[in-house]
């Protein structure tokens, strides 16, 4: 769905993971479909993700395309955990690349303290509701315990928006085992955020 | 209600991953940490999508239908009477919005339009769709507005029977401040009804399809003929519509979610005239016994057929419908309780002072467009800007709290490293929190529980037992949980502060201070329902 206002095209034919074997082999056509494929993503991801000082729409476009070159450059290093795994694997990079921005700009001490933060009244809300707030981390922590496939399930349909037929391209499974699989890994999730052990 | 069924779980679970509304009515009650952890999923789902929405970039335009001024017209959402409605890209806002597009017929009615949206882009408020603009473009008039995700109450009346009276407790509520702030801009919604009233995803309560309707209602019999059960007896016998029209179209709406059912049996024009004339109108208590009697009350007073018996204003109906305190705690009378609701300003309830010392304490929400002050009950939402408007004529030390009803106490103000701290100058206008390295900073809402809880503490003398209790609560860490759209009540009792710490300090310093020397205000923010 996301897919189709951003590049007008359905990209579920190749798997990621055939990508990935493509480009190891020497395939620059292969490599230049999966910046393709994942470039929009990650853009419309990190643009949700940075703080307003750098969601700049060039400078996001810019780390994300950093990031993503750097992540191919070390291809050879990635080990699949299964299918999905690449997203998530880029996903990380870029979040540890988002926390290093933020990092770079002063955070005032009393965030971390008040239900209510301080903010810049011209940031946008949309935005600023999202990024530092204490759910988020709890979020982020509640999901990095889920096994590594259920990770990427939820990243790639809550997250990124991909729709069913998409990640079942993805993981290589059918668009409705899909629905269930992710259904599934949200209930872990929910038990995890809602404090059961 | 027992826990529920790892199976229904995951239908749960998978309505919230297919980006379906989810009803928690039926939920509500299983207080398990699950169904509490997919609210929360299901909201930062909410929020992932806004964001995936902003970000698309004004540079992918293979999906353009065409261009409306500034807009990128991407797709339809739906046709009406009214005219088409499109989803659009504003690149200047960053935002996908929802574009109203109609055909120019003539220049009084693209004026009449035009101002309409002008008036209406002023409207803000939480429960109400926020209109951003409109233009002439060409040979077609065009609105466009917040794009809403969720359902029609209408669509979940028919999925899932009547409202329990407690839900439609809420929804009026919402809906009365959100008609408040309509009518004090001069505007009429003139449609009021289940069709045009959407429950977002979050719970919000929002309501839409605004001024097109009086204007349309002329040229299209269809838009009457689907709102006439709505329409209040002036209005079928030819008054134009009012904010009195609208508070009866509220109580017919209010009354078809606790009943399903309308206050009329007649759905022909004629025959409902007749109806109305003759008082053949069921009741609602008859109809749907075991509603709380002043629920009952306050939708029948909506209903009568003279305007004049009817609620008086919006927040008149707000009042009627907001439930009663708790026996034990004084009663307000009705009256009083309306003026609090309309100037929700500065009421210092604890006014043992002398009349020598005079001091006020307003909030504001903060916009993009500027502050408005947070009048009539006004609701707030997560990522509101909230900042305190505070003005005294002596010095005067001044301390905001927040409580979030698991005695997490926050200190809003005086803060560290920020201009102005305490004494506040006397006869000086003051924007609190203040400016840190000469930016204005305000206070945002970034999460909310059961409740939340502000006091505002002005003093003539610097109070020792909160500047104490201030050093421990600063190190208090917050409540992480996280709830959607609250409702801004003003409490009118600030005797009751709920909050057991902040409580106790207040007496404390109550105990301490001479007479005169502290006035404090309380504003409590419900969960909304």
């Amino acid at each position: 769905m996301v897919q189709e206002t951003q590049t007008g095209e359905v990209a579920t034919v190749e798997s990621t993971v055939a990508l990935i074997r493509r480009i190891r082999a020497g395939d620059a056509g292969a490599r230049e479909r999966l910046l393709r494929r994942f470039l929009p993503l990650l853009q419309r991801w990190a643009h949700g993700r940075l703080p307003r000082h750098v969601r700049d729409m060039q400078e996001t476009d810019d780390l994300v395309q950093v990031t993503l070159v750097k992540a191919l450059a070390q291809l050879d290093h990635f080990e699949s955990a299964g299918p999905g795994a690449f997203l998530a694997y880029l996903r990380q990079a870029l979040l540890n690349q988002v926390r290093d921005e933020i990092r770079r700009h002063a955070r005032r001490p009393e965030h971390a303290e008040m239900d209510f933060e301080i903010s810049d009244p011209d940031a946008p809300a949309l935005i600023e509701q999202i990024v530092g707030a204490e759910r988020v981390r709890a979020y982020e922590h509640a999901l990095s315990t889920l096994p590594k496939r259920q990770q990427g399930l939820i990243v790639m349909r809550v997250e990124f928006g991909m729709s069913y037929p998409e990640i079942a391209a993805e993981v290589g499974s059918t668009p409705d085992a899909v629905r269930v699989m992710v259904a599934r890994a949200i209930v872990q999730l929910s038990k995890l955020l809602g404090g059961e052990s | 209600m027992p826990p529920a069924e790892p199976n229904d779980l995951e239908q749960l679970a998978a309505r919230i991953a297919d980006e379906q509304p989810v009803d928690w009515r039926e939920l509500d009650e299983a207080d398990t940490a699950s169904v509490t952890g997919l609210r929360e999923i299901e909201q930062l789902a909410q929020s992932f999508r806004h964001l995936q929405v902003s970000a698309v970039a004004p540079k992918t335009p293979t999906s353009n239908r065409f261009m409306f001024g500034n807009l990128q017209v991407l797709e339809p959402l739906g046709s009406g009477a009214q005219g088409d409605v499109w989803r659009a890209y504003d690149p200047l806002l960053d935002l996908q919005v929802a574009l109203k597009l109609r055909k120019l017929e003539s220049g009084v009615l693209s004026n009449q339009f035009l101002d309409e949206g002008r008036r209406l882009a002023r409207v803000r408020q939480a429960n109400i769709v926020s209109v951003y603009g409109a233009a002439i473009h060409g040979a077609r008039a065009g609105i466009w507005s917040e794009l809403v995700r969720g359902s029609p109450v209408s669509e979940l009346l028919a999925g899932h029977g009547a409202f329990p009276p407690e839900e439609v407790r809420g929804i009026g509520l919402d809906l009365c401040h959100a008609l408040a702030a309509v009518h004090r801009h001069g505007l009429v919604h003139g449609d009021v009804k289940c069709e045009n009233v959407m429950r977002e995803v979050s719970g919000r309560i929002v309501l839409m399809d605004f001024g097109a309707a009086r204007e349309f209602e002329l040229t299209d019999p269809g838009v009457v003929t689907g709102t006439l059960r709505y329409l209040a007896p002036e209005v079928l016998q030819g008054a134009p519509p009012s904010p009195g029209s609208d508070i009866y179209a509220l109580g017919v709406l209010l009354f078809h979610l606790l009943t399903g059912e309308f206050p009329y049996a007649a759905s022909e024009l004629e025959s409902l005239m007749q109806a109305q004339a003759r008082g053949q109108r069921v009741r609602l208590a008859k109809l749907k016994p075991g509603t709380p009697r002043d629920l009952v009350r306050a939708v029948e007073t909506a209903l009568e057929a003279d305007p004049a018996r009817r609620h008086a204003t919006a927040l008149a109906f707000a009042a009627a419908l907001a439930p009663q305190p708790h026996a034990g705690t004084s009663r307000w009378p009705l009256a009083l309780a309306i003026t609090l609701g309309a100037s929700l300003l500065a009421v210092a309830a604890a006014w043992r002072g002398t009349p020598a010392w005079q001091a006020e304490a307003s909030f504001q929400r903060v916009q993009a467009q500027g502050s408005t002050a947070l009048a009539d009950g006004a609701s707030v939402a997560i990522g509101d800007r909230l900042a305190l408007q505070f003005r005294s004529n002596q010095a005067a030390y001044v301390y905001v709290f927040d409580d979030d009803g698991s005695d997490n106490t926050g200190v809003l103000f005086p803060l560290a490293g920020i201009e102005p701290g305490n004494p506040l100058a006397a006869q000086t206008e003051y924007r609190l929190p203040g400016k840190r390295n000469g930016q204005a900073l305000t206070w945002q809402v970034s999460s909310a529980a059961e409740r939340e809880e502000f006091v505002v503490v002005a003093a003539t003398q610097p109070q020792q037992e909160l500047e104490r209790a201030i050093a421990s609560w600063r190190r208090a860490e917050s409540a992480a949980a996280t709830r959607g759209a609250l409702g801004l009540a003003i409490a009118p009792d600030s005797a009751e502060v709920a909050s057991k710490p902040l409580r106790r300090v207040l007496e404390q310093v109550q105990r301490d201070a001479r007479p005169g020397e502290v006035k404090h205000w309380r504003y409590t923010f419900p969960h909304a329902r």
